[in-house]
């Protein structure tokens, strides 16, 4: 699977996401769009990427540092540290219940990541193009409604699909 | 673990103690420290000063995202997890709390013992 189908995925589990960003070996992949297509995804990954090399300071302190969950008044953010890279979650301002919900459930999404990465070398999965939400969504629409629906396999309250 | 209110007073109003005093009355609570807009410890409690300036370099980090995002209060409650052990902050009207907690009562008391 392709770095933009896993965003995708993580995308398409909840109306309340509203885009999935991966910063890996300097390169960053999004699928941002809409109002947030002014936003500068790299700006976001290259400040979380400061905070989880920060976070290595604490590791002495016995703080070894897994995730970095944010909320603000309008967004709450999730940001997971992988092999290579970060992951980066944007939602609607979640409660922290919610958050913590989907923080278990990208455990899977991280699996698929980090498969995307190694079935593909890295110059070849930079230049795979990186679709916005919405356009995945209406691409996908025609086809979704003649192929057969798949069956969700739940996890811990979040639906996925295989 | 309590909040000493004297020399707070320009940080942290009087609701505001009740519920960070609420907080801290948690039997996980380990550590915590209060910083003032510029990123500057005021008050702290069995947090290591390295503690201190990482989370005050976090804290302005989260801002930056906060700014970037477009947001109106750019300041965002945060949480940092760690296998055993997670971080709290809450933005104050005029001050950041952070707070140091065990994942569980074991590990909470068990670490405050140990320092």
């Amino acid at each position: 699977m392709q770095i933009d189908a896993v965003l995708d995925k993580i995308c398409n589990q909840s109306d309340d996401i509203i885009a999935a960003m991966v910063l890996r070996e300097g390169q960053s992949y999004h699928n941002l769009s809409g109002p947030y297509d002014l936003l500068s995804a790299q700006d976001i990954l290259g400040a979380l990427e400061d905070a989880f090399d920060l976070g290595q300071e604490m590791d002495v302190e016995g703080m070894d540092m897994g995730d970095i969950l944010l909320g603000f008044d309008e967004h709450s953010l999730i940001a997971r540290r992988l092999d290579n890279g970060i992951l980066a979650v944007l939602t609607k301002q979640m409660r922290r219940q919610h958050l913590l919900k989907l923080q278990v459930g990208l455990g899977l999404a991280t699996r698929a990541l980090e498969r995307a990465f190694t079935e593909a070398p890295p110059a070849a999965v930079a230049s795979a193009p990186v679709t916005p939400k919405a356009e995945v969504q209406a691409e996908a629409a025609p086809a979704a409604a003649t192929a057969p629906k798949k069956k969700p396999r739940f996890y811990r309250g979040v639906a996925y699909y295989d | 673990m309590k909040l000493d209110k004297i020399g707070l007073d320009d940080y942290v109003s009087e609701s505001e103690h009740k519920e960070v005093d609420k907080i801290l009355a948690d039997d996980r609570v380990m550590g915590f420290a209060i910083f003032d807009l510029g990123g500057e410890a005021v008050q702290k409690s069995d947090v290591s000063e390295t503690t201190v300036a990482v989370v005050s370099n976090l804290l302005d980090i989260a801002e930056r995202v906060g700014t970037e995002l477009g947001e109106s209060a750019p300041r965002p409650a945060m949480m940092v997890t760690g296998s055993s052990v997670e971080l709290l902050a809450l933005p104050l009207n005029s001050a950041n709390f952070m707070v140091m907690k065990g994942k569980n009562a074991i590990v909470g008391k068990g670490l405050r013992h140990a320092n």
